[in-house]
């Protein structure tokens, strides 16, 4: 693995990008109207994930049911078949998912509206179909298309995005090789600002890079916000001249 | 949404009627539109995504791995998984084993590498969410997802039992996959008539359901009665029975040319 | 979104940025998974050419915010009917010829498309590493690049239909010299595709852009192409439009052909083939071991056609022959140099012995070969015959440079054109090698350097090329050179880069003397960190003439009557930072290599010798390790410090010893002195009490003339109690640290271990010690060990002793480095110091083991954050790695320079010496002189009149015959003392000068 050229003397990664590009970011949303309130497909990289919101809606158990605000329920379904070997245990119950679905829920409680909802379940329905590396930026930006299209009130756009460090240099948006040969960090942000609603680092990395990473993190972030934002744009355009037409 | 007893009895009425007047207006041999897109999951060797008009959805994957089939003769695996039901529940398992013997009737032939390795094949599919019951729409998701599986080219001999060779692949080329698995249609029974592809609202009121396998221009096993709905179900005709398979053997080919069309 | 049209497969991102899809095969164990990986395209990848006007416009700066550099010159050279051109060189060019890319005087302005590079990649690391090395050295002699030709978006190919990957690759290094051909074609400048494959030369037709060459046709246009075309690879048949290079003929001895890759893999998994490294027997060259973790004992291969083409070193793939053609070791002595010397490098005949004796071997099947395993392993346990196996299969080649000379008798006196002639290698488990030459003559006498290119099967002997000319032979700068080369050692000077790293103030660098000093605060503020020892009276104490002071002492009695011990460490990561050039070149180099004559340094003289050096009277940085020790030298507590000290005085072994001995001196120095002195004798006490084992080895010190510097006369090192003084606090310095590095690291702190020795390794040792003298050595612990060792006595003669000692140091397994994620804990025991933790702290400026455990200190005390290198398990197993080989190849060339000056030595004068058997073979004896510290092989022709009267007995270690000259019946058992003749002889066929022993 140390044998590849992680990030070459020429300045280019494994994969063909910069230091400081995002891969490939394909958006939509209102996929899946059928089944759910709100969805969406998100293609980043080669990561492919639909998310489908479902709610808010009565509670079909009463434990659920919170007389101040909404519950958040999410869950992650990582495909067996989502990584080049196909996995032979189901990834439902491993620790790993568990914790990615704690982890969401804390990072979207407190920029979903949940107040404006009580006594409502919200539930988040996620399928990873493909997964190459930032898998928990990817489902973050996947969430928050679906609940924009659900209508669930929202204070902000949050963009997810995972940023290695290959020795002294900062990687934005790695995908699964890099992800194998270094230490990093996925980042939460939320909207235009500089303020973090979620901060993964799984491996170690030295205090004073940090600032680094996050800084190249929090630009790279803000370049998928306006993509959600221009695709949401694109899509909402589509809905008004359809009912226009009408 | 639960239909209320009026609502039943007026389309057990009028499905029970000769000529059957089905609610969305098919005759008793049409299916619903599908809408199929096949391999939209690169990493995988063959994949399909399959959405019915009223919305199921199904996704299948294949992948692939090299065993030695004199130790594992298991070369063909299904999992199955229906959102939102756990991987235990009676309709995961009830689907899971239908579809395993479904699978007795492929051609392991086909998977054959060397005189010791096979590919194994895993199939597993991904019930987003379903209406009606999702045999069907499982079965047309596997086999368009298994029509367009392509997988990795053997460039090492064939005879490795005297002397033993791991196979080895070519770098870059992938082979198409020839394997055909058997289709499997669902049936609902009202009274004396018999139609394919049930709706949701239809098994609602079927009085039964019939599950029958078709491969290369006939009938094959498994063919099973199912209960579609917890309330209707009653016995009904042998008669019944063959009119269904003859409605399959008509028009099965009609649906595999268009499937493989894609 | 732009509206340019976008080729099938790409996905448009951005202006100048589209993606694609990688798709592959990974087949790995047998598996085969389909891969999928995003493949961006871009089109801001610059041509790197001075003479561009373009590219300039397009650049993007890379993390450190820095723009790339444009390398190739404006104005390359002309060449004949070339032009002003750059040269883009193919994959086969790079593995080919790397020497000639790298050789001073050709091949400037050269285009490396990325494709290539990933192909040498996989072919061969380290060749990438040379090219990689070449590319960034910036200095404007070679002008190397290399050319993302994957990524950019007018030169990316997607494979055709059928292709095969290599005509695809091929295709997409054409690709790019099209490109690099229209982009520059407005600046005059040529594209000439250097290849060796015809077929890609084919390729190209009048209609393309750019010129296609061989290396021979290029070599030839150049201005100094006859002594180029000289250092052109010797591959078989890989030019095939050269007719000359290609009329070998093919009916020439034939080696089996190896196995394919899918057959090797299948008989690897399920058990009937084994991989493992070929260790040539140090006295028959034919006669080879592969060590398998299956079988308690190597496994034997013998013979030419069974080693198959293994060089020494080879990994390889091994198959288990027929148990009827298993054998023992063979008791026979043979050397390359002696056998077969007759052979004519132009016609390769074939081979006496050996012919297709396995042609039976491949019917037997897979399921008979595991069976044959099992009895392979019950015939181990058994006495003499050895499971014998064949080679089907090379891994990895050990090939690198090899120093040898021109066989003489195969050269052609008369003819002054190319002629195919013999090199002998100097190291003798190696085969000749054949090369190509027109300086044949020229070439006599001297030392070269060769690589070896190819061995094909219808090769009897493998195929290389002349490099370069070290000298005549036994010129001291030549065979110092040789040797140096021989143990990859690398002796070039520091590189400018490399000195780029060091204070610029150079010698007049000073310690700050306030190390509260706000300004120097300013600039280091680490030296708040610092604590000020300058009070301490600390001295050192190292072998006379000593320039490269690593560590100095203190001692001084607590007010509870304790001793406050410290050991000062010069503080060379201060200097040395991770991540720098200078650290690079240092980690690679691993260890400073003392040479009789010459010492060869790991950091440049001005840290060794000066700046970090802890020289008397002066500040310097050190690394401070300081105890508190009570009256029985228990450790009650250890600190750990960056400090600023002052030595006292910079004694030798033997000043110091004086001053102590000397009892009129009472001053507090002397006193701290004898402190340290009666510490370290209790210390060394529990040490041996523990089973610290006391071995020996037959090392002599050579006396320099210090005016002719002509080697004088040679020495047994001897020991004094200073020396030990030293050595007992460096021992508990590296212990305490290792302990504390292991504690703040627990997955990658650098240690090192030494491994209990199997009792296979002592089997001989001991049948011989039991035959002989009836004695054994006992291998429950190494206290048992040690014990032992101490038992074998001769009251009759006190050399005995050491001999056995030298004996067994043979069979212990050699330490090794490591990190401690590479073990568990118990695993981490170091046998022969007996100690459950050590590591190497105490000689920075001369080991790199040390740099890293300092780093790992400093971080574990909080000093400095530890580089990420230093905490990754990967990278610490790429250091390991390195610095373990460095550290074997640093001895052995120590060895062998001692070797070459005891060699001039006894040249002037022959002598009489006492020396003793060590092994009795079938045809000859092998005798070590202490004296000297030779050992050489006696032949039976040497000993006796009629060789096949004499007699050998295996069981009892003897050789019965009757004596040369005198004629009296002799016996020779192992270990009997004898008086040999000492002389220095220069071989007339290899022209390497060694002891020759002759029986008295």
């Amino acid at each position: 693995m140390s044998r590849l050229e992680i990030y070459s003397p020429e300045g280019l990664r494994l994969d063909g990008r910069r230091w400081n590009e995002l891969r490939k970011f394909d958006a939509s949303i209102n996929t899946h109207a059928h089944l759910s309130d709100g969805s969406s497909y998100l293609e980043q990289g080669n990561n492919k994930i639909f998310t489908l919101v479902k709610g808010p809606r009565e509670p079909s158990q009463r434990s659920q049911l919170d007389q101040s605000k909404a519950t958040l329920n999410v869950t992650v379904n990582i495909t067996r078949f989502s990584k080049f070997e196909r996995s032979k245990a189901s990834h439902k119950n491993e620790r790993r998912t568990l914790e990615i679905q704690t982890s969401l829920v804390r990072t979207f409680e407190k920029n979903l509206m949940l107040q404006n909802y009580p006594r409502t379940v919200i539930d988040i329905e996620i399928h990873v179909l493909q997964q190459d590396g930032g898998l928990v930026g990817s489902l973050i930006n996947g969430i928050t298309l679906a609940c924009i299209d659900a209508g669930i009130a929202m204070y902000d756009y949050i963009s997810g995005v995972s940023v290695g460090l290959y020795d002294t240099v900062p990687l934005l948006d790695i995908n699964s090789l890099e992800e194998n040969a270094m230490s990093c960090a996925t980042l939460g942000v939320v909207g235009k600002t500089e303020k973090l609603s979620l901060l993964l680092v799984e491996d170690k990395i030295p205090l004073d890079r940090l600032e680094n990473v996050l800084a190249i993190g929090i630009a790279g972030a803000h370049r998928i916000r306006d993509l959600m934002d221009q695709e949401l744009r694109r899509h909402a355009q589509k809905r008004i001249a359809n009912s226009s037409k009408k | 949404m639960p239909l209320s007893v009026a609502e039943k009895s007026y389309l057990y009425e009028s499905l029970a009627n000769t000529p059957s007047i089905r609610p969305d207006g098919r005759t008793p041999y049409q299916f619903r539109p599908v809408e199929v897109y096949t391999d939209f999951l690169p990493s995988s060797n063959g994949s399909s995504r399959i959405i019915a008009s009223d919305g199921s959805e199904c996704i299948v994957s294949v992948k692939c791995k090299v065993v030695d089939h004199t130790v594992d003769d298991d070369v063909f695996e299904i999992g199955i998984d229906i959102a939102n039901e756990r991987d235990d529940s009676l309709i995961v398992e009830s689907i899971t084993s239908l579809f395993n013997n479904v699978a007795q009737g492929i051609d392991k032939e086909n998977l054959r590498l060397t005189k010791r390795y096979s590919f194994k094949i895993y199939l597993d599919v991904l019930v987003l969410s379903s209406f009606s019951y999702p045999v069907s729409l499982i079965s047309f998701g596997i086999y368009t997802a298994l029509n367009s599986t392509y997988l990795p080219k053997l460039i090492s001999s064939f005879d490795d039992l005297e002397v033993e060779e791991l196979p080895t692949f070519h770098d870059y080329d992938l082979i198409k996959l020839e394997l055909k698995v058997p289709l499997v249609f669902v049936l609902a029974v009202v009274k004396d008539n018999i139609f394919v592809d049930p709706a949701s609202n239809e098994t609602e009121v079927a009085d039964n359901g019939l599950i029958v396998s078709w491969t290369n221009g006939k009938i094959v096993a498994p063919i099973r009665t199912i209960a579609l709905n917890d309330t209707f179900t009653k016995g009904f005709t042998p008669k019944l029975l063959q009119e269904g398979i003859k409605l399959i053997e008509k028009y099965a080919n009609d649906i595999v040319r268009a499937l493989e069309a894609l | 979104m732009s509206t340019q049209t976008v080729l099938a497969g790409r996905k448009r991102l951005s202006e100048g940025l589209t993606v694609t899809q990688k798709v592959f095969v990974r087949s790995r164990n047998g598996g085969a998974t389909k891969i999928v990986r995003e493949h961006y395209l871009r089109n801001d990848i610059p041509c790197f050419s001075k003479a561009c006007t373009e590219c300039s416009k397009i650049l993007v700066p890379d993390a450190n915010d820095k723009l790339p550099t444009f390398v190739l010159s404006e104005n390359p050279a002309k060449l004949g009917k070339l032009g002003k051109h750059y040269v883009v060189v193919d994959t086969n060019i790079v593995l080919l010829a790397m020497d000639l890319l790298e050789n001073p005087n050709c091949f400037f302005d050269v285009i490396v498309p990325q494709i290539v590079l990933d192909e040498v990649r996989n072919r061969s690391y380290p060749v990438y590493t040379r090219l990689r090395n070449l590319c960034g050295a910036n200095d404007d002699t070679k002008r190397f690049i290399v050319f993302h030709n994957e990524f950019h978006e007018m030169t990316y190919v997607n494979r055709k239909p059928e292709e095969s990957i290599n005509d695809r690759n091929d295709r997409a290094i054409r690709k790019t010299c099209e490109w690099y051909a229209n982009h520059l074609k407005d600046q005059g400048i040529n594209i000439v595709l250097l290849t060796n494959d015809r077929l890609n030369r084919e390729s190209v037709t009048k209609k393309d852009n750019f010129i296609t060459k061989s290396l021979y046709q290029y070599a030839d246009t150049l201005p100094n192409s006859d002594e180029i075309k000289d250092l052109i690879p010797n591959y078989d048949l890989t030019d095939t439009t050269n007719n000359e290079i290609a009329k070998e003929d093919l009916a020439e001895f034939t080696y089996p052909e190896y196995y394919s890759q899918a057959r090797i893999l299948g008989g690897l998994k399920s058990g009937v083939l084994y991989q493992g490294n070929v260790q040539i027997s140090e006295y028959n060259f034919l006669e080879g071991s592969v060590t398998l973790p299956r079988f308690s004992k190597p496994v034997l291969i013998v013979g030419q056609e069974n080693l198959n083409r293994a060089f020494n070193g080879d990994q390889v793939i091994v198959e288990l022959l027929p148990q009827s053609e298993w054998k023992a070791p063979s008791s026979i002595a043979l050397d390359s140099e002696h056998f077969d010397v007759n052979d004519n490098p132009d016609i390769d005949e074939e081979s006496e012995e050996n012919v297709n004796q396995n042609g039976g071997a491949s019917i037997i099947s897979d399921k008979q070969r595991r069976l044959l395993a099992k009895d392979a392993i019950l015939a181990q346990k058994a006495k003499k015959v050895q499971p014998t196996a064949r080679v089907v299969g090379i891994t990895r080649r050990s090939w690198r440079l090899y120093v040898g000379q021109i066989a003489p008798n195969s050269v052609d006196l008369q003819s002054n054109g190319t002629q195919n002639v013999f090199v002998i290698l100097m190291d003798k488990c190696l085969p000749k090698i054949r090369i190509r030459t027109r300086r044949a003559n020229e070439l006599l006498d001297k030392r070269i350097v060769i690589a070896v290119d190819d061995w094909p099967a219808t090769h009897k002997y493998p195929l290389g090329h002349f490099v370069r000319d070290l000298g005549g032979i036994e010129t001291v700068e030549a065979e110092t050179e040789a040797l140096l080369l021989e143990h990859d050692v690398e002796y070039r000077p520091f590189s400018r880069k490399v000195l780029e790293c060091l204070p610029a103030e150079g010698h007049d660098w000073k310690t700050p003397s306030n190390i509260k000093d706000p300004e120097a605060l300013a600039n280091d503020p680490l030296l708040a960190k610092r604590t000020d020892l300058r009070d301490k009276l600390i001295c050192s104490i190292d072998p006379p003439g000593c320039v490269d002071i690593d560590d100095a002492l203190h001692a001084k009695r607590l007010p509870n009557g304790n001793w406050e011990v410290g050991v000062h460490i010069a503080d060379v990561t201060h200097f040395v930072k991770p991540g720098t050039a200078l650290d690079a070149e240092g980690a690679s180099r691993g260890t400073s290599v003392y040479l009789v004559d010459k010492r060869i340094d790991m950091l440049p003289m001005l840290l060794g010798t000066d700046l970090c050096s802890l020289k008397p009277y002066v500040d310097r940085f050190a690394f401070s390790v300081i105890w508190e020790l009570n009256e029985d030298a228990d450790i009650v507590n250890v600190d750990f410090t960056k400090s600023v000290i002052r030595s006292r005085e910079a004694f030798s072994y033997e000043q110091a010893q004086v001053r102590i001995d000397d009892s009129n001196q009472k001053d507090e120095l002397t006193l701290g002195m004898r402190a340290l002195l009666h510490l370290s004798k209790k210390l060394k006490q529990k040490r041996l009490d523990a089973g610290a084992l006391n071995l020996a080895s037959p090392e002599v010190k050579v006396h320099m003339d210090s005016e002719t510097s002509d080697p004088g006369e040679v020495e047994i090192k001897k020991l004094l109690a200073t020396n030990s003084l030293v050595e007992e606090f460096m021992l508990l310095a590296n212990i305490s640290v290792a302990r504390k590095i292991y504690d703040a690291f627990p997955q990658t702190a650098m240690l090192r271990r030494h491994a209990a020795p199997p009792s296979t390794n002592f089997e001989l040792l001991n049948e011989m010690l039991h035959q002989r003298k009836n004695m054994t050595i006992s291998l429950e612990s190494s206290k048992a060990l040690a014990d032992s060792l101490d038992r074998c006595i001769d009251p009759q003669d006190a050399y005995f002793n050491t001999l056995v000692r030298i004996m067994s140091t043979r069979c212990m397994m050699a330490a090794q480095y490591f990190y401690s994620g590479a073990y568990s804990y118990p695993d981490f025991k170091h046998y022969g110091l007996a100690v459950d933790i050590y590591t190497h702290f105490t000689s920075p400026i001369r080991r790199y083991c040390d740099v890293v455990a300092h780093r790992q200190l400093a971080a574990a005390i909080d000093y400095e954050p530890l580089s990420l290198m230093h905490r990754d398990k990967n990278k610490m197993d790429m250091v390991c790695r390195n610095i373990n080989k460095k550290h074997r190849n640093a001895q052995f060339a120590g060895r062998a320079s001692i070797e070459y000056y005891v060699g001039q030595v006894m040249r002037n004068n022959e002598s009489v010496e006492t020396g003793y058997v060590i092994k009795v073979f079938n045809n000859g004896i092998v005798v070590l002189v202490p004296k000297f510290g030779v050992e050489g092989l006696i032949r039976l022709e040497n000993l006796a009149d009629d060789v096949n009267a004499a007699q050998f007995d295996e069981v009892e270690f003897k050789l019965s015959f009757t004596a040369k000259g005198s004629g009296e019946k002799k016996n020779i058992h192992v270990f009997d003392k004898v008086e040999v003749e000492v002389k220095s002889v220069l071989d007339p066929v290899t022209s390497k000068r060694k002891a020759e022993l002759l029986l008295k």
